[in-house]
């Protein structure tokens, strides 16, 4: 390995048998030297959370991708307990990017608050790591926990290593923190990509499904509404991912500060 | 009360327990008719996540104010956001005039924000367009336990800025293009300090540590403690700076859009052009 190398970790939300995965480590591993460190469990909806009751076991094991070995960390923790795990315990030097993907299903709009995926790119950035988060597209709900290997996302995966080869070669403004990127579900490697804004249309409905009454189990899933896409602002994500059916690219920051001038708030507040 | 009562859900991350949740539905039930829907166990760092392994199980749990009423409170098997999402669609008749998260043992500012439980619940309700403030009281480094609900700590000067902005909130309603109230109060604040309007920091604000005492192998413990920042690491105006270098009481409204603030259209033709 020269030493001049990238160095790359590369972990999800899906956990470290996703195929999705191992599509991103092939793909990346054109840029530098890539470490894969994901989730033992399926940690989709986690978020950037850190639980009390993860284990933080780390099971070193090898994966044969393409006749390739790899070294790979499974560790028993949320996506962001397991980039912490990453770089403190397992990568011997800071890295130079993280890529958390690809996702089995699009993170778009207020789904990011919840996403496992863009919750370890957010760790990431904190750390003042640059970071991607990027999820394809799935037509059918029931495929987001599949970890189904029939899904093609060599395409992802592609447009994933151009612009991670951005971040690495500082052809990226560093106002943003983190790139979100999502696919449609039929990208091919020649999908226009736009930048984009986060949709604030809620596209992600909760559903609660309970049987009996409070005393039972109450289980809450969620479903996409039947928004008019075509309705939403065309610089978003939602927008072009489902009405464009082309790339998002959206920049995200670490800082919410609300677009108001503060001054007038205040003096609005002391009134 | 009158049938025009403003109606407030109060809700935490640390569970239906904690000092700081009475502490809140002490003050805000003199503003209006407060429930309480609290998660049943503590929740810390659990940020907005929906774990499938929540029960979802409701159960009453009335509270008991210190003038001897008792107010509406609830506990749920579920993450903080999972409580806001089970108390809108199954607990209260209607959407309620605001919502408030806290008061949480702990300070919230800079960047963990996205960790904290606290602040998923005021994702959660803002995402809902209820008028949110999220309240965090401040511990002392050397003898902060964030999970414990340690009865002695004193909630009354948090509660007192809880009240104050809630009250705003209610009266006035959230500011044309905030979505959130975010009320961090110093554990040294007294009702006489000053607030003020803060940026939110991107710093951290508590360092990550493994403590694993045997190989990877084994269990292995990741907590955060409060980061230590020098003076002139953290920028003025903001969250971080105003508790932890001035002692005073921060206020930052907030955005759930986490797009980047930079000209969009300029970022995409840079990209296009390789500059």
């Amino acid at each position: 390995m020269n030493s001049k190398q990238f160095q790359i970790l590369l972990t999800n939300d899906d956990g470290i048998d996703s195929p999705a995965l191992w599509t991103a480590a092939e793909a990346l591993s054109e840029l530098g030297y890539v470490t894969v460190a994901a989730p033992q469990e399926q940690q989709s909806g986690t978020g950037r959370s850190f639980p009390i009751t993860s284990t933080g076991t780390i099971r070193k094991q090898t994966l044969t991708v393409h006749g390739q070995e790899w070294p790979v960390y499974a560790v028993g923790g949320s996506p962001a307990q397991t980039v912490q795990h990453s770089l403190l315990e397992i990568l011997p030097q800071k890295p130079d990017l993280i890529v958390s993907g690809i996702n089995y299903g699009e993170n778009i709009g207020e789904i990011i608050h919840f996403s496992g995926t863009v919750g370890a790119a957010l760790e990431a950035a904190s750390a003042d790591i640059p970071a991607i988060a990027v999820s394809q597209q799935l037509l059918d709900p029931d495929m987001y926990l599949s970890n189904s290997p029939e899904i093609d996302f060599s395409a992802t995966a592609q447009i994933t290593t151009r612009f991670a080869r951005m971040l690495l070669e500082n052809r990226f403004p560093t106002s943003a923190n983190v790139l979100n990127i999502n696919t449609p579900a039929d990208v091919t490697s020649d999908t226009a990509w736009h930048i984009t804004r986060l949709s604030l249309h809620r596209v992600y409905q909760p559903i609660l499904r309970r049987e009996g009454g409070w005393e039972g189990k109450g289980e809450i899933g969620g479903k996409f509404t039947g928004i008019d896409f075509s309705t939403l602002p065309k610089d978003s994500d939602a927008y072009t991912l489902y009405h464009k059916h082309e790339v998002s690219v959206t920049p995200l920051t670490l800082d919410l500060t609300a677009r108001v001038n503060l001054q007038e708030l205040e003096d609005s507040l002391r009134k | 009360m009158s049938s025009q009562a403003y109606q407030i859900l109060l809700t935490n991350d640390d569970g239906i327990g904690s000092p700081g949740l009475l502490a809140a539905a002490e003050v805000l039930s003199a503003l209006g008719e407060v429930t309480v829907v609290a998660p049943r166990v503590q929740q810390t760092s659990k940020g907005r996540s929906f774990s499938r392994a929540s029960d979802g199980i409701i159960e009453e749990h009335p509270i008991s104010l210190a003038n001897g009423r008792q107010i509406k409170g609830y506990a749920v098997g579920a993450t903080p956001a999972q409580v806001v999402i089970h108390a809108l669609h199954e607990i209260l008749p209607e959407k309620p005039n605001l919502a408030v998260s806290g008061i949480n043992l702990g300070e919230n500012a800079g960047n963990c924000v996205t960790i904290s439980g606290t602040m998923g619940a005021a994702f959660e309700t803002a995402s809902s367009g209820i008028p949110t403030l999220a309240a965090s009281l401040q511990l002392p480094a050397e003898t902060a336990n964030y999970y414990d609900h340690d009865q002695d700590i004193d909630f009354s000067t948090a509660g007192h800025f809880t009240a104050l902005f809630g009250r705003y909130l209610l009266e006035q309603g959230l500011p044309d293009g905030v979505d959130i109230f975010k009320l961090e109060v110093p554990f040294s604040a007294t009702p006489a300090t000053p607030w003020q309007v803060t940026r939110h920091s991107r710093l951290r604000c508590f360092d990550i540590k493994i403590d694993r005492p045997g190989t990877w192998q084994t269990s292995a413990q990741v907590t955060g403690v409060p980061m230590h920042l020098e003076p002139g690491q953290t920028k003025a105006g903001t969250d971080l700076n105003a508790i932890r270098m001035e002692g005073i009481v921060s206020l930052t409204p907030m955005n759930i859009d986490m797009t980047a603030r930079v000209d969009l259209n300029a970022l995409d033709q840079s990209i296009r052009s390789g500059k």
